[in-house]
């Protein structure tokens, strides 16, 4: 596929769509703008990042509460799907990669998906494992080749399968090549450093930093 | 409570909280202490969210241990989702919690049947339970139920849920009636059980914005409180800050809070004659903390509370399970001995 420009206008239009939430229009943007030669990592650049960190401000500033970001998201995916499969044809890197999950036994889901939907807006490539995530499928997700991996337990009894993907990491002579991030009510900076973890995020605009900082980005 | 005793009994069950909470002489402290409670007796969770008179042993040996000064029941928040078609998970030795989530925005609301909870295993064993803590003890009992819109989004997912406040809000009013009714029905029957305050946990809430919030879970929790009919307690985890004064619109005589809202803050926005409990880090200070760091954060808490009369100590949220023993004590220790 060619890549060009996208008109500055339609860019505009993208940007609104998925602050306001609307999917629909998000992916028939996209679909046109690519159709009309236009360049996946301008739309996900100048389209989509942008307008998800003007989402995740508002959130910050309680503007924007959860439904209103997860309909934000909704409608950044909606435009991902499609750009994703062009943007590794074309061998563009990602910022980082992210894999975000909530631990063994536990099984909420907003925190981490809040999390995974602003990392995407900072521009990572986020790989999203879901809920009740076994410790052998964080290893995996660094096998795949995972910078980070997120984890969320909003239970005090299931952090400590925090401590054995750690260890599971450790194991497999992992630990080194990623960096490991934990956040949820369960938690508390205090625990991150007691099971040897990188870093700890109050909330989603707090884990961004972290990530960032630990990527020396 | 305990101090009054017996003979005052009949005069206290009618008054409101906030009056409780100025007559009592000293701050009241009532923790939520119901799964450390059963770590205590050695017995598990399962079995205690199943045996209305294991419970009730339970939650006794708790309240003489600890002298606590209300005799609250183990809060479970799967029992109304379970009797609605959800399957759940109830561990040894954890919090129980819903797997999932069978209702999608195509589930014909009107073909739904309110769970009679004089048939569901489960709320009779907690109706057993409050019955005979009732018929125990003169402290003030308290039962635990879940709020409309936490029972909806474990039926929906909390993402949907969340979602669909925006995009489809003429099903979520519909869901959110059912889900109301299946409450007041709970409800109900545990306040004929011998409940004299209900404590209604809608920690869900905490995702939705001022006006959602009034929308889709307050004005059904006001319904909810109309029509059981007693002092409520309107819990909402995590920071709850931006819906204080649409939670004092339930008719709500207590609000219980967690750690991440400011009370002092609070304690400027709500009215006198509300309540606010809390709101001790259950995590940090109650869980990991030593008994010295307990003592400090009470103190520290009841000496910023000391100018508001309407407020009572607690937990944040119900304290986990391998919560030790002596952070409870402690607690209750520093509350008892301040002055």
């Amino acid at each position: 596929m060619t890549s060009g420009p996208v008109p500055i206008a339609e860019l505009e239009r993208i940007r609104e769509g998925v602050i306001s939430g609307d999917m629909s229009v998000v992916a028939s943007l996209t679909e046109r703008a690519l159709a009309g030669g236009g360049d996946p990592k301008i739309i996900m650049d100048d389209g989509l990042i942008p307008a998800m960190s003007v989402v995740g401000e508002k959130f910050e500033k309680k503007e924007y509460f959860v439904a209103e970001v997860l309909i934000s998201a909704r409608a950044m995916e909606a435009s991902l799907v499609l750009l994703r499969p062009l943007l590794e044809a074309g061998k563009v890197e990602p910022l980082g990669r992210v894999a975000v999950g909530t631990v063994a036994g536990d099984l909420h889901d907003i925190g981490k998906n809040i999390v995974g939907m602003v990392l995407t807006g900072a521009g990572m490539a986020v790989e999203n494992l879901g809920v009740d995530v076994a410790p052998e499928a964080f290893v995996e997700a660094v096998e795949r080749g995972a910078d980070v991996i997120g984890m969320s337990s909003l239970l005090t009894t299931t952090r400590t399968n925090m401590s054995r993907v750690v260890s599971l990491l450790q194991e497999r002579g992992l630990r080194d090549g990623v960096k490991v991030v934990i956040g949820g009510a369960a938690v508390t900076e205090k625990f991150a450093l007691e099971i040897g973890a990188d870093g700890y995020g109050t909330d989603a605009n707090d884990a961004v930093k972290v990530v960032k900082r630990l990527m020396g980005i | 409570m305990r101090p009054l005793g017996l003979i005052a009994m009949p005069f206290v069950r009618h008054m409101s909280l906030g009056t409780l909470a100025r007559l009592s002489g000293r701050r009241i402290c009532i923790p939520s202490a119901g799964y450390p409670a059963i770590a205590l007796t050695g017995t598990n969770v399962c079995d205690n969210l199943r045996d209305g008179k294991l419970m009730y042993e339970t939650l006794a040996t708790a309240i003489d241990t600890f002298g606590l000064e209300a005799d609250g029941t183990v809060s479970d928040l799967t029992i109304e989702p379970e009797a609605c078609g959800c399957r759940v998970r109830l561990p040894d030795a954890d919090t129980p919690c819903v797997l999932d989530h069978p209702f999608t925005s195509e589930t014909d609301v009107a073909e739904l049947k309110i769970p009679d909870p004089l048939k569901q295993p489960r709320m009779l064993a907690m109706i057993d339970a409050v019955s005979r803590l009732s018929n125990r003890f003169t402290l003030p009992t308290v039962a635990g139920g879940s709020g409309p819109f936490t029972l909806a989004a474990e039926l929906l997912g909390a993402s949907d849920a969340a979602m669909f406040t925006i995009t489809e809000k003429d099903f979520m009013h519909r869901l959110m009636r059912y889900c109301t009714d299946v409450c007041v029905a709970y409800l109900t029957a545990l306040r004929d059980a011998g409940a004299e305050i209900v404590l209604i946990g809608e920690p869900t809430a905490s995702i939705l914005s001022p006006a959602a919030y009034r929308e889709f879970s307050g004005h059904y929790t006001a319904e909810l409180i109309s029509a059981v009919g007693r002092p409520a307690i309107l819990h909402i985890c995590g920071d709850a800050g931006h819906l204080l004064e649409a939670m004092c619109e339930t008719g709500a005589q207590g609000l219980s809070l967690d750690s991440a809202v400011d009370l002092t803050t609070a304690a400027g926005r709500v009215p006198g004659n509300v309540v606010l409990i809390g709101n001790l880090d259950t995590v940090s200070v109650l869980l990991e903390g030593t008994p010295e760091l307990v003592r400090e954060k009470t103190a520290d808490l009841l000496e910023s509370m000391r100018p508001y009369p309407n407020f009572v100590v607690s937990s944040g949220c119900d304290l986990s399970y391998a919560t030790p023993v002596e952070n409870i004590v402690a607690m209750l220790e520093t509350v008892r001995e301040f002055r």
